[in-house]
C-alpha cells in the first residue's frame, strides 16, 4: 500500500472520528482480485455502510469475511494492508460483522 | 455560437502494443489525422519529417494548427514520461502551444471541450485534440493501482474500479431487478459490433453465456465485464474556419459538462450517474435536440453497468429499463438506438486518455461514411465520456448534414 508516514498520521486522525461507530451495510462486493499490497485479504468485501450517526462511508469489510446487505457491523482497528517500505504495520477502519 | 467542423480524424490501432511507445502512438494519431484533412490528393500517407515540405497552396497546411490539446491520464506512471504537452508540440514543424488535460476517463473529452472552448473565444481558429494512453508495459496489479488513482484515495481505501462498478451493479439489481444475463448481453453485443471495426482491440464474437462464465472480479461483474487494459491514440482536427472545402465535414453541436462527488458514499443516489444526466441535458438544450433524434451513441461501458446506466441517464430508456432494453435488441443495429458501434470500451478497447477522443473521432468517421446515403436532413451522434465511477461526465453531440445540400 506505501501508505506514507504522514499520510498514515493524517488519516489515523479521521480513523480515530469513526471508530466503534455502529451501522447497516446498505451494498457490498466480494471482491476476488485487487492490488497487490491488499492480496493477502482476498476474498474481502468492500462495503457501503449506513452508520447509526446518520453519514454513509465506503469501507473494507474484515479480510475473508463475506458481507450481506442488512448486516449489522462496527467499525474497527484492523490491519489495513502488510508492512510496507516504510515498516509501518499500517492499521485503519475496517467494518466487522456485530454478532 | 461559432460552428465548429471536424476536418481531420484518426484513430490508431486498439491493443496490446508491444512494439509502440507512447510517443509513437501520439505521433501517429497526430499525422494520421493531419493526413486525413489531406485527403486523396496524397498518393501516399506524409510521415512527420514531410510535413515540412508543403506547398502553401496546398489544402491544409500543418502550419494552420494554432493549438494542440493532449489528453492523457496517466503517462507518469504507465510510461515515467510527462509533460506531454511538449511531447506532441514538437511534432509539428512550427511547435505551436500545446496544454495537457488530465480528467481520469474523461480527459479526452474534456480536452476536446477545452478545444472548443478556445475556439469559440476566437483565439484559435484550427487545433488539433489528440489523446493516448500507453497501458500494457505494467503488470495488471500496477494498472489496477494506477487506475485507482482516479478513486477518491483516501475515502475509498480498499476499492478497485470493478469494486466501485460492482456497488452500482448491486444497487440497479437490488432496485430494478437488472439481471446478470442483461449485464452479458451488453458485453456480447460490443463484441458484436466490433467485428466490423479493423482498429478494435477484440474484433470477435463473445457469447454471453462466456460472459457470465468468467471469472468473477468483483461480485456481480466478471472479467468480461470489464474493459480491457490497452494501447491506443486517437486525434481530431477542429476548425472554426468557413472553407468551401470542408462544408461537408461533420459539425460539433453541442458539448454538455457536469460533476458529481468522487466518493460514491456521498451521492443521493447509485441507481443514476447524476453527472451523465446533467451533461446529456445541457447537451441536447444546446443542440435543440431530444435522445429520439440520437441515431448512434459511443457510451462510456468502461464496465457493462455502466453501459446500462448510461443508456437511462442519457434518456434513452426509463430509468430501470436498461437492461431490458439491450436484451430486447433497441440498442444494436435495427434498434431505437445503436450503442457503441465500434464495439465500445469493452470490444474496442479503453486506452484511457484516447478514449473520448476516439468517441468522436468514430462517430465523425461513421458518419461521413453514410453521408451520400443519408435519409434524413441531419443526423445526430452523441458521445458520452465518464471520468472515475461518475465523477465527471462530457456528453458530446456531433451532426452530419446530407451531402447533396450542401453542394
Amino acid at each position: 500500500m506505501n501508505i506514507h508516514p504522514a499520510q498514515y498520521h493524517r488519516n489515523s486522525k479521521k480513523w480515530q472520528y469513526h471508530l466503534g461507530k455502529t451501522g447497516v451495510v446498505l451494498l457490498t462486493t466480494r471482491l476476488e482480485v485487487t492490488t497487490k499490497e491488499l492480496e493477502s485479504f482476498l476474498p474481502y468485501c468492500f462495503l457501503l455502510v449506513q452508520l447509526e450517526s446518520g453519514e454513509k462511508i465506503e469501507v473494507m469489510g474484515e479480510a475473508q469475511t463475506n458481507f450481506l446487505v442488512g448486516d449489522a457491523v462496527r467499525l474497527e482497528l484492523r490491519k489495513l494492508a502488510q508492512p510496507d517500505q516504510f515498516g509501518i504495520i499500517p492499521y485503519g477502519l475496517k467494518a466487522c460483522k456485530l454478532n | 455560437m461559432k460552428k465548429i467542423r471536424i476536418i481531420g480524424n484518426y484513430i490508431t490501432q486498439f491493443g496490446e502494443l508491444w512494439d509502440r511507445s507512447l510517443e509513437s502512438l501520439f505521433e501517429e494519431a497526430t499525422f494520421g489525422a493531419l493526413n486525413s484533412v489531406l485527403g486523396s490528393k496524397f498518393a501516399k500517407k506524409m510521415v512527420r519529417h514531410e510535413y515540412g515540405t508543403l506547398l502553401p497552396k496546398s489544402r491544409f497546411l500543418p502550419t494552420e494548427i494554432e493549438a494542440v490539446f493532449v489528453a492523457n491520464m496517466a503517462g507518469g506512471s504507465f510510461a515515467n514520461q510527462e509533460h506531454l504537452n511538449a511531447v506532441v508540440a514538437q511534432m509539428l514543424p512550427h511547435r505551436p502551444p500545446a496544454f495537457r488535460v488530465e480528467a481520469a476517463c474523461a480527459s479526452g473529452s474534456i480536452a476536446l471541450e477545452l478545444a472548443e472552448l478556445a475556439l469559440q473565444s476566437g483565439k484559435y481558429k484550427t487545433v488539433l485534440v489528440v489523446g493516448a494512453e500507453k497501458m500494457t508495459d505494467v503488470s495488471a496489479q500496477t494498472t489496477t493501482k494506477i487506475l485507482s488513482g482516479a478513486s477518491e484515495y483516501q475515502k475509498e481505501y480498499g476499492s478497485t474500479f470493478p469494486a466501485l462498478y460492482a456497488l452500482l451493479a448491486q444497487a440497479h439489481m437490488q432496485a430494478f431487478g437488472t439481471s446478470r444475463e442483461q449485464l452479458s448481453v451488453v458485453a456480447s453485443q460490443n463484441h458484436t459490433h466490433a467485428v466490423s471495426n479493423t482498429k478494435a482491440q477484440f474484433q470477435k464474437e463473445i457469447p454471453a453465456e462466456v460472459v457470465s462464465k468468467s471469472a468473477v472480479i468483483a461480485e456481480p461483474l466478471r472479467l468480461l465485464d470489464c474493459s480491457p487494459v490497452s494501447d491506443g491514440a486517437s486525434a481530431v482536427i477542429l476548425t472554426t474556419k468557413k472553407s468551401k472545402v470542408f462544408m461537408h465535414k461533420p459539425v460539433i453541436e453541442a458539448v454538455g459538462h457536469a460533476q458529481d462527488t468522487i466518493n460514491l458514499a456521498e451521492r443521493e443516489s447509485l441507481l443514476e450517474l447524476l453527472a451523465t444526466k446533467l451533461a446529456a441535458q445541457q447537451a441536447y438544450q444546446t443542440a435543440g435536440i431530444t435522445p429520439q433524434d440520437i441515431v448512434y451513441a459511443e457510451v462510456h461501458d468502461c464496465f457493462t453497468i455502466a453501459q446500462i446506466l448510461a443508456t437511462e441517464d442519457l434518456g434513452f430508456f426509463k430509468k430501470g429499463d436498461g437492461g431490458s432494453a439491450i436484451e430486447k435488441g433497441d440498442t444494436t443495429i435495427g434498434g431505437k438506438v445503436i450503442i457503441n458501434p465500434s464495439g465500445g470500451l469493452k470490444a474496442c478497447g479503453h486506452p484511457v486518455g484516447a478514449t473520448g477522443v476516439k468517441q468522436v473521432a468514430f462517430l465523425a468517421e461513421l458518419l461521413q461514411s453514410q453521408q451520400l446515403t443519408q435519409k434524413k436532413d441531419k443526423v445526430y451522434a452523441l458521445a458520452h465520456n465518464v471520468g472515475g465511477s461518475g465523477a465527471t461526465a462530457v456528453v458530446h453531440i456531433v451532426s452530419q448534414t446530407k451531402y447533396m445540400e450542401q453542394s
